[in-house]
């Protein structure tokens, strides 16, 4: 068996499906984290990936354009993070029931729609998926190249983000009032920082990029939407929140990590690795708890995690 | 001014609990004097979800086409737990003939038919029957047995790959029957097997089928429900041809769907409703057969990538099968459980 797969085939597939199966999930956990971060703890955006994934198709489908497809995507995955910051900050709601909240909406929602719009169909509704781009010369780099360097533009803008988004929190005012304001929100408002509005915009901006891992879901894998399209990615990409200490490297390693159990399951199923199936399902599972207990332990999330602000309360 | 805030958050969410709930049944009425006969069906997933969802609400269908003097209606997208509820609600309802499209639910199955002895139950690919309760048991191994032979003829690398849902005995019995039919023509023929644990998540679906074709298989299985969209859509995506399940489902992927396994849904279930008109129907299991509608559907377009001499020993194996000359074996996961059971 281990000759079958210390294999260039069976490693470059390895590869390209752990970023397959990742790129969802750390498109919406770098989202969850600016939301996280800045005190709301969202826990709809399983839901909100569930109609980024419909609105991203509808979009697509009715314009023409893949490019629509992920505005439209995102937008409607932005709206829903809105949502979810009126529940959360100006009627300060209870964050865990709000999230729970969002999401069963969204499943309905979803449904909803997609017959509304498309109606009982015998053929589903395609569109044709986000090609991949080659990048010249890299893709020449032996083994990881064709692999690494032959994505789409979503996969390269996401693993783009990340530096950016590590630069916004260590370097920016931006990253200081968002940390503020979920650690201390009492001082940022004593320091003259808007607490509702930055948590407006990161809660927002958190629902655009659950928006986004959605539509990817309908536009860069599949080229249709059902409704079974995001079976619990969401609710993955807040574990790996956590597990990534709130830190965009971090969120990388744990969204990366979760692939590769998954990727390296299905390939450990297919050469009949003698367990039962069911305990090879559980592999991405069982790894990642383990993870997350090992690296987890005295682990601290932002103070004002959940906590409405009260200004009154002084 | 925060009374009033306070709630309107619990107005949201129970708007939310009420856009959430499972969409609306419909009913169709026919204009006739006579007192309609109330056929209700109970799905899972969404009636156009071109698996095994879609199949029971062609079903349906043809009850409304096929018989006079019927009323029908659907409750789809009934999440497990909630089938029991869906089930009884058409019953008090007064419903004639109810049928529970979903091989899990077996408590909610039971216990409605217990508690409602004067209304007849169909239970599509159950496992238990009583008196009201009737359960269509699909024979889908003798069709997979055939799409084996397809495979095991046409496969250039010797290597097929099958992806399935959850290995549950009719999956089971269709997987065994594939593995034979491949056997048969292609002794050195390998099988790549993955069960994904689901038959909703068409992401599990599609990385399975990905990974199998990166392992070399060069014709797929889906042997499945819902994740077999993901399982087709991969193949298309590879240009690797591919096999469905349940009903007809090249539309999925025309381009790569060879045939699929048809489970006789469509046909059995007015088969089993027009028994119960005659004062036939029984607490039985109904066996749906080849002729019966559990049977290799068309190869479409993709008759010509056929080669014909395949094509001939499908339809003389089939015609054996149908005259019992050729019996293939339903080889359940239950069944060879027991086996281990008895050898310990």
């Amino acid at each position: 068996m281990l000759d079958e797969i210390l294999t260039v085939t069976f490693l470059t597939g390895f590869l390209a499906a752990t970023l397959r199966i990742m790129t969802p999930i750390l498109i919406a956990a770098l989202g969850e984290m600016f939301a996280e971060r800045a005190g709301v703890l969202n826990l709809g955006i399983e839901g909100i990936m569930i109609i980024g994934s419909f609105a991203g198709f509808a979009g697509a489908y009715f314009t023409g354009s893949l490019l629509l497809g992920f505005v439209t995507g995102a937008l409607a995955g932005a709206l829903l993070g809105l949502a979810m910051g009126v529940l959360s900050i100006r009627l300060k709601a209870n964050q865990i029931v709000a999230g729970l909240g969002i999401w069963i909406l969204c499943q309905g929602l979803a449904s909803f729609l997609n017959r509304g719009i498309f109606g009982v169909v015998s053929v589903r509704p395609s569109v044709s998926i986000l090609p991949a781009i080659s990048l010249p010369l890299l893709n020449q780099v032996p083994l990881l190249g064709e692999t690494l360097f032959n994505q789409n533009i979503v996969v390269y803008l996401t693993l783009l983000a990340v530096p950016v988004f590590t630069f916004i929190f260590r370097r920016t005012s931006w990253g200081l009032s968002i940390d503020a304001v979920g650690e201390e929100p009492h001082a940022a408002d004593a320091a003259g920082i808007s607490v509702s509005r930055v948590r407006y915009i990161a809660v927002t901006f958190g629902g655009l990029m659950a928006g986004l891992g959605g539509a990817y879901l309908s536009l860069a894998l599949f080229g249709l939407y059902t409704d079974d399209l995001s079976t619990g990615l969401g609710w993955m990409a807040i574990v790996v929140v956590v597990f990534g200490k709130w830190r965009p490297w971090w969120i990388v390693g744990g969204a990366l990590i979760f692939g590769a159990a998954n990727a390296l399951q299905y390939r450990l199923q297919a050469l009949d690795f003698p367990l039962p199936y069911q305990f090879l399902l559980m592999i991405p599972f069982i790894v990642t708890l383990v993870i997350v207990v090992i690296f987890g332990r005295g682990q601290k999330g932002p103070s004002a995690l959940a906590a409405p602000y009260e200004r009154s309360e002084l | 001014m925060y009374k009033k805030r306070a709630l309107i958050v619990p107005l949201v969410l129970a708007l939310a609990l009420v856009i959430g709930q499972p969409l609306a049944m419909t009913a169709q009425e026919d204009e006739t004097d006579a007192e309609p006969i109330r056929v209700a069906l109970v799905l899972d997933n969404a009636i156009d979800d071109q698996g095994w969802n879609q199949a029971g609400y062609e079903g349906l269908l043809a009850i409304e086409e096929q018989f006079e003097n019927v009323e029908i209606a659907f409750s789809e997208e009934i999440p497990i737990p909630d089938m029991e509820r869906a089930l009884r609600d058409y019953a008090s309802q007064g419903y004639d003939f109810i049928i529970l499209h979903s091989s899990i639910a077996k408590d909610a199955a039971i216990n409605t038919a217990t508690d409602y002895p004067e209304i007849m139950f169909l239970w599509t690919d159950g496992d238990t029957t009583m008196d009201n309760l009737a359960v269509i048991r699909p024979l889908a191994h003798e069709a997979s047995y055939l799409a084996g032979l397809i495979a095991g003829s046409m496969t250039e690398t010797g290597i097929i790959g099958m992806v399935g849902g959850i290995d549950i005995p009719s999956t089971h019995r269709s997987y065994e029957g594939f593995v034979m039919g491949v056997a048969e023509v292609n002794a050195d023929a390998q099988v790549l097997v993955n069960w994904i644990g689901s038959f909703l998540d068409v992401s599990a679906g599609n990385e399975a089928a990905m990974s199998q074709v990166e392992a070399g298989a060069d014709i797929i299985f889906g042997n499945g429900d819902g994740q077999n969209i993901g399982v087709l859509r991969a193949c298309e995506e590879t240009e690797t041809l591919c096999i469905g399940a349940v009903r007809d489902q090249y539309d999925v992927a025309p381009s790569v769907v060879l045939t699929s396994v048809g489970w006789g849904f469509e046909t059995g279930i007015p088969l089993v409703f027009g028994d119960y008109l005659e004062g036939k129907f029984e607490g039985q299991f109904y066996e749906i057969n080849l002729e019966e509608g559990a049977d290799l559907m068309p190869y479409h377009e993709n008759e010509e990538l056929i080669p014909e001499e395949v094509r001939e020993l499908v339809e003389e194996k089939r015609q054996e099968i149908i005259d019992g000359d050729l019996e293939i074996p339903v080889i359940d996961f239950a069944e060879e459980m027991e086996e281990e059971e008895e050898t310990d």
